[in-house]
């Protein structure tokens, strides 16, 4: 017993760098993906995930300053340091990640016996929410079994949530059979069906939409997220009292960051192709013959009416908003690029109007950005554990995202956990 | 020698939809000989930089207005649905060849 739990603790010493890779490739060969495959997937994942730590170091030197300098400037309390989808790396990376994966397709797979769900978790990719929840429950108490449970607990609750949008969904992206289960696109959808009736009953607002073609002409530069980067860094670092040669530093930074930290994690993800190949095709056959959903992930809402277009409205509204929130911690800049994801899960309930869609993102970033700021103690002792931006951490610095860092389903289902707490 | 193929693949953010498919299609042209195509994965938003260039779109996710170039629907590599992956190579080479 003892010498096993020697190795365990030798192995995860051995960082998620050179641990994924080895994790990747026993579960694609436990998956038939291949040895070929599977040892290549592997690999790909480590490289990834080393490609991320890479990317944490710009983010913490370009962007903890500068948010302390216009934080002190303007007297804001935004002290978290926006990490955005550097969480990848705590997800695929963290010694729970076999765990949760094996966990929610044994999960998935009773639920749809038994009828508690009709969406397959195909999405293998999305799997990474529940990871990183597990993986905040982990650093919370202690316990790795209490952290695997959360995160499968976490996926469970979004398949039942993708249920019921699954229709609207998939007939406003044209495509048949699908449902989108990943938070925090589901919670966004499902709460966007309230809020979307208040809104129905508010005289001259519900009748007013935006030209999506006057936007995108006028606009649509700054939909791409190099540009829009390099703009808002150039802001803020004015804002924060910069020299010149400073601030187009800082332009060039936040620029880096925008198209460097989706590219890295879209190297996991690669990495992550065979297996979910096989877990896809595994499912399809088991399921055959009964009214299913394929999960896919919420990257395929973003093409839909309108989306585009609220977004580019959206960055800059998000960032003030952050900025005049009372209480509210986190400056989203690298968390920008979620916005787009937020626009699209509320789009199919709005019939695609933008302005709707606007203020209904609005309304639900007040909370995502109070439960980042409530979640930024575990998310950084996450980062803590898994070894990532030690120094920084030691001298106090905490870590933020929108995304998953400030997801709603996480932050309410963190609550029982708090209970087998750490000290 | 010819000018290589461009086929681009684009998604919301260009990190998950677009590589499954970028990988799966891209094995499946190798494996019928087309060496000379290069495959390059993208966010829909950057999608106007690549017009002039691209021999064939792979959407996987819907683009904002039709752009006049070939375009696919790569959807079915999401859903493992082996016919419409059929279809969409067999769309793709004869766009290439």
């Amino acid at each position: 017993m003892e010498a096993i739990g020697k190795f365990f603790s030798w192995f995860i010493g051995l960082g998620p760098t050179v641990m994924m890779p080895i994790v990747v490739f026993i579960i694609g060969i436990a998956f038939r993906a291949g040895w070929q495959r599977a040892l290549r997937g592997g690999i790909t994942v480590g490289i990834g995930l080393a490609g991320l730590f890479l990317v944490v170091d710009v983010i913490v030197n370009a962007m903890k300053p500068a948010t302390e300098a216009l934080a002190a400037r303007l007297g804001l309390q935004l002290t978290l340091v926006d990490v955005n989808w550097t969480d990848c790396a705590v997800a695929w990376g963290w010694p729970g990640m076999a765990g949760v994966f094996v966990g929610i397709i044994i999960v998935n797979a009773i639920m749809i016996l038994l009828r508690l769900t009709k969406t397959m978790w195909t999405d293998v990719w999305s799997y990474w929410h529940g990871q990183t929840f597990g993986a905040f429950v982990w650093a919370l108490t202690g316990s790795l079994p209490l952290g695997i449970l959360a995160g499968v607990l976490f996926l469970a609750i979004n398949s039942i949530i993708a249920d019921p949008l699954a229709k609207t969904v998939a007939e406003f992206n044209g495509m048949p059979g699908i449902s989108v289960p990943c938070s925090p696109s589901s919670n966004f959808s499902l709460l966007s069906i309230p809020l979307n009736r208040i809104v129905d009953r508010i005289p001259v607002l519900k009748d007013i939409d935006a030209s999506p073609e006057a936007i995108r002409k006028r606009f649509g530069i700054f939909g791409e997220l190099s540009v829009l980067g390099a703009i808002l860094g150039m802001i803020i670092g004015l804002a924060a009292g910069y020299n010149l040669a400073k601030i187009l530093q800082l332009g060039m930074q936040v620029a880096v960051i925008m198209v460097l930290l989706p590219r890295m994690v879209g190297i996991i993800s690669e990495g992550l192709v065979p297996v979910t190949q096989s877990v896809i095709t595994f499912m399809r056959e088991r399921y055959k013959g009964r009214e299913v959903y394929v999960s896919v992930d919420c990257a395929v809402e973003l093409g839909g009416a309108g989306v585009m277009e609220s977004s580019i409205i959206l960055y800059p509204l998000t960032v003030l908003l952050a900025a005049i929130l009372p209480g509210n911690k986190l400056l989203p800049i690298a968390s920008l690029s979620e916005i787009p994801f937020y626009a699209g899960a509320v789009a199919p309930f709005t019939k695609g109007n933008i302005v709707r869609t606007v203020l209904i993102v609005l309304i639900l970033t007040v909370p995502v950005l109070y439960v980042a700021t409530a979640l930024a103690p575990v998310h950084t002792e996450a980062y803590r554990l898994m070894g990532m931006m030690t120094n920084e951490i030691a001298a106090g610095a905490q870590v933020a995202s929108v995304d998953m860092g400030g997801d709603l389903l996480a932050g309410i289902l963190i609550q029982p956990f708090r209970l087998f707490a750490q000290r | 020698m010819a000018d290589k193929k461009i086929i681009v693949f684009a998604c919301g953010a260009g990190i998950n939809t677009s590589t499954i498919a970028m990988e799966l299609i891209g094995a499946e042209l190798k494996n019928r000989g087309f060496t000379n195509v290069e495959l390059v994965r993208i966010n829909m938003a950057d999608i106007e930089r690549w017009l002039d260039r691209l021999s064939v779109l792979v959407e996987m996710t819907r683009s904002p207005r039709p752009y006049g170039v070939p375009t696919v629907k790569g959807f079915p590599f999401l859903t493992g649905d082996k016919e419409g992956q059929k279809q969409v190579i067999e769309q793709i080479v004869n766009y290439i060849s």
